[in-house]
């Protein structure tokens, strides 16, 4: 058994290595996570990603066009089987001269997933990866996630302020109106973000005018928006009630999202036909992945930190509604209602400008929580020990 | 000491660049520290005035209004968009190398710089590019894991390092921490500062004070829980110098970090292997200028025993624990990983 100094070594060792490969990467000499240079385009990489993933589930299908199915072994740990996944990307040579990939995919592999193969093959304790399982990263919706497996980052955020102009939006008892709630909310968090030196972030409008629900799906989509976060504020029969919610893209679950869905909806400008085929273009896996995270970690930082103002305030959680502006809207979007104007506390505390900063600011927390959680995930089970514990 | 260091001549450095105070350590036995503030004189009378073309520190502070000052690390990460706070990080690490550099030290150095987490993330490809002109090879790493590393906590411990920007939670279990193993708040030393400042508004109104002398109020009288003593300071009034009590305040205001603390940790904990859990949770490391609040570490050991026992420790130097973390990292670094960095 190894004494404790020699653990301490290798420990010390490793971490060294690690350290220094670290760094191989920062400068771009890495040979796991290097990213695709600018020039490459980072342009539609939802839509890219869109394209790669049928590709990167049918490919190995294409090349094998009868895999055996092979039960992936118990022990073999998530990171490797994440790895394993991508060392199946590559067909092995012989087939990949007999079926080359079309021009557009084999760049965007090259660039953006080819790289990591690597972990699997240079890692000779690790079992040969089983190529054509696939049901890990597509079993449940938080197994893997695909964003950090291709390596796709945030770089633009788009914020929404709901209504504008001649749609005042909910009006509160006082005369607060919800227009000018969420244009000042949005104003405030757009500064916050701003100052983090990393993000591109933009408005859909950014003073007091009437803006379409499709021109805002339009403007976020033209901008190649990476994250589209929409603010509104809630209004409700009971007064009583104070109630924070966030919401992605979804069928309705009950009568009232569908009616809240109704009025947030309203002047859309969108045809019928043209509703249809953005709803037939959703390829939606990854959109619906980040969606849920993000309006996760949204909702999780708007509730803790308002309950310090109001302990009674309601939450009814993330929950899934079919509001036109997060349907078109390419990239993961929520709309998130950051308080109810209807009740007559609220809407003192939504008229001053100190409220408004700090729901400026747990909006904020929730964006940056999403985005520094941004790395593979992994299921947590049997395996957790072994990758926690270098086994 | 790396095999082949002493032939080849090479002075290592620990840095600690923070957004409050920037360390540095050197394996020629010299250590300094600057308040990480770099100003430019405004304009050529300013120039004559100062007489230097860069001033760092307490003395860019007290020359403050013939500069246009600038302190880079705002938040835990470089300013937004500012070329002037990535040439103020350039500054700030040419100004900590000069420090330490002697007539006898050799010319080439070895770095390795320790950044607030979320500027590790961020940005730390700008920080090489500004070090990179002072040190012949550099390495960056994360604040908490360089603390982590200088005091040997390698394996199942968590680092939580309360910066003046950030607070940055590092869980340790054998390797480098990824970023699921890290967490960073905003509610530093600069949170408590602004907590003060509005508190002290709300009971003084009429008293007349900066946040810079809010700071040096808490960096005096920072405590939490019951105070020892009474805390008064002197703020003037309509110009008048007058004694205000200001204990309850400072205690809310340093309080108000306490519960994201607890919060994190758990979290943090609760996501660790099960099985090292009691480990982790006794093994935890206060480091960074916010451990030296009065009582912090004993209320913090208090709330995270409610969900189990733990024990809490403070870094013996918060001052210099990350650059002394980052020397030790740059010193047992092999050569050979020197020379492709």
């Amino acid at each position: 058994m190894p004494s404790q100094r020699m653990r301490n070594a290798e420990l010390r060792d490793n971490i060294l290595k690690a350290v220094y490969e670290d760094n191989l990467q920062i400068t771009g000499q890495g040979r796991g996570k290097r990213r695709a240079p600018q020039a490459a385009g980072r342009s539609r990489r939802w839509t890219a990603l869109m394209f790669l993933v049928p590709m990167f589930l049918f490919l190995p299908a294409m090349l094998n066009p009868s895999p055996s199915p092979v039960d992936e072994p118990r022990h073999v740990n998530q990171r490797a089987r994440g790895s394993a996944v991508h060392g199946a990307i590559p067909p092995p040579p012989e087939r990949q001269a007999a079926a080359p990939a079309p021009a557009e995919t084999a760049s965007v592999f090259s660039e953006e997933v080819f790289q990591d193969a690597s972990y699997a093959t240079d890692n000779e304790d690790l079992p040969p990866p089983d190529c054509m399982n696939y049901s890990f990263l597509l079993a449940g919706g938080d197994a893997v996630r695909l964003t950090s497996l291709f390596g796709l980052d945030v770089k633009t955020i788009v914020i929404d302020p709901g209504h504008g102009g001649i749609d005042a939006g909910a009006v509160g008892g006082s005369g607060v109106k919800e227009k000018n709630v969420t244009l000042d909310v949005a104003l405030r968090l757009k500064s916050r973000l701003k100052k983090r030196g990393k993000y591109n972030v933009l408005l859909t409008r950014e003073k007091d005018n009437f803006v379409s629900l499709a021109k805002r799906v339009e403007f976020a989509n033209s901008v190649n928006t990476d994250l589209f976060v929409s603010i509104h504020v809630n209004s409700l029969p009971n007064r009583d009630v104070n109630v924070i919610e966030t919401y992605y893209f979804g069928p309705p679950q009950n009568d009232e999202t569908l009616r809240l869905a109704q009025r947030e909806n309203k002047d859309s400008n969108y045809s019928i036909g043209e509703l249809k085929a953005i709803i037939q273009d959703i390829s939606d896996t990854v959109k619906r992945q980040e969606s849920v995270r993000l309006a996760r970690a949204i909702q999780d930082r708007l509730l803790s930190n308002v309950r310090n103002y109001d302990a009674d305030v309601l939450d009814t959680g993330v929950k899934v509604a079919p509001f036109v502006v997060l349907l078109g809207v390419e990239a993961p979007s929520v709309l998130a209602e950051i308080s109810c104007i209807t009740n007559e506390e609220e809407e003192g505390k939504l008229a001053s400008e100190e409220y408004r900063e700090k729901i400026a600011s747990f909006l904020e927390e929730g964006i940056v929580r999403y985005l520094t959680k941004k790395s593979i995930q992994h299921v947590r089970g049997d395996d957790d020990h072994e990758r926690r514990h270098g086994g | 000491m790396s095999e082949g260091m002493e032939d080849r001549a090479v002075l290592n450095v620990g840095i600690d660049l923070g957004t409050s105070r920037s360390a540095i350590s050197a394996d020629n036995g010299r250590k300094k520290w600057v308040e990480s503030y770099v100003g430019w004189p405004k304009d050529f009378i300013a120039r004559k005035v100062v007489g230097k073309p860069v001033l760092f520190g307490e003395e860019a502070l007290e020359n403050r209004l013939s500069l246009n000052i600038y302190r880079p690390l705002e938040r835990g990460v470089i300013k937004d968009g500012s070329a002037r706070s990535e040439e103020a990080v350039k500054e700030l690490i040419r100004h900590l190398i000069e420090l330490v550099r002697t007539d006898e030290s050799p010319g080439e150095v070895r770095a390795v710089v320790g950044v607030p987490a979320e500027s590790f993330k961020i940005n730390k490809l700008a920080i090489r590019k500004a070090v990179a002109d002072y040190a012949g090879a550099l390495m960056v790493v994360s604040e908490p894991f360089a603390v982590a590393y200088g005091v040997n906590a390698l394996n199942n411990a968590m680092v939580i390092d309360i910066g003046a920007g950030t607070v940055d939670f590092c869980i340790m279990h054998g390797t480098v921490p990824s970023e699921d193993d890290q967490r960073t708040l905003l509610t530093g030393g600069d949170y408590i500062d602004q907590q003060l400042q509005s508190h002290l508004h709300e009971r003084y109104p009429n008293a007349d004070f900066t946040l810079n002398m809010v700071r040096r109020f808490k960096e005096q009288h920072s405590f939490v829980g019951a105070p020892d003593r009474a805390v008064e300071v002197e703020i003037p009034v309509a110009g008048r110098p007058t004694m205000h009590d200001v204990t309850e305040e400072m205690r809310r205001a340093c309080e108000s970090i306490l519960p994201g603390l607890v919060e994190t940790a758990l979290e943090l904990i609760a996501n660790f292997d099960p099985e090292y859990q009691k480990k982790v949770r006794n093994n935890i490391i206060l480091a960074g200028g916010g451990s030296q609040i009065r009582g912090l570490r004993e209320r913090f050991e208090m709330s995270l025993r409610e969900y189990g026992p733990c024990r809490v420790n403070c870094i013996e130097d918060p001052l210099f624990g990350g650059a002394d973390g980052a020397l030790a990292l740059a010193v047992d670094m092999p050569d050979a990983y020197w020379e492709q960095s």
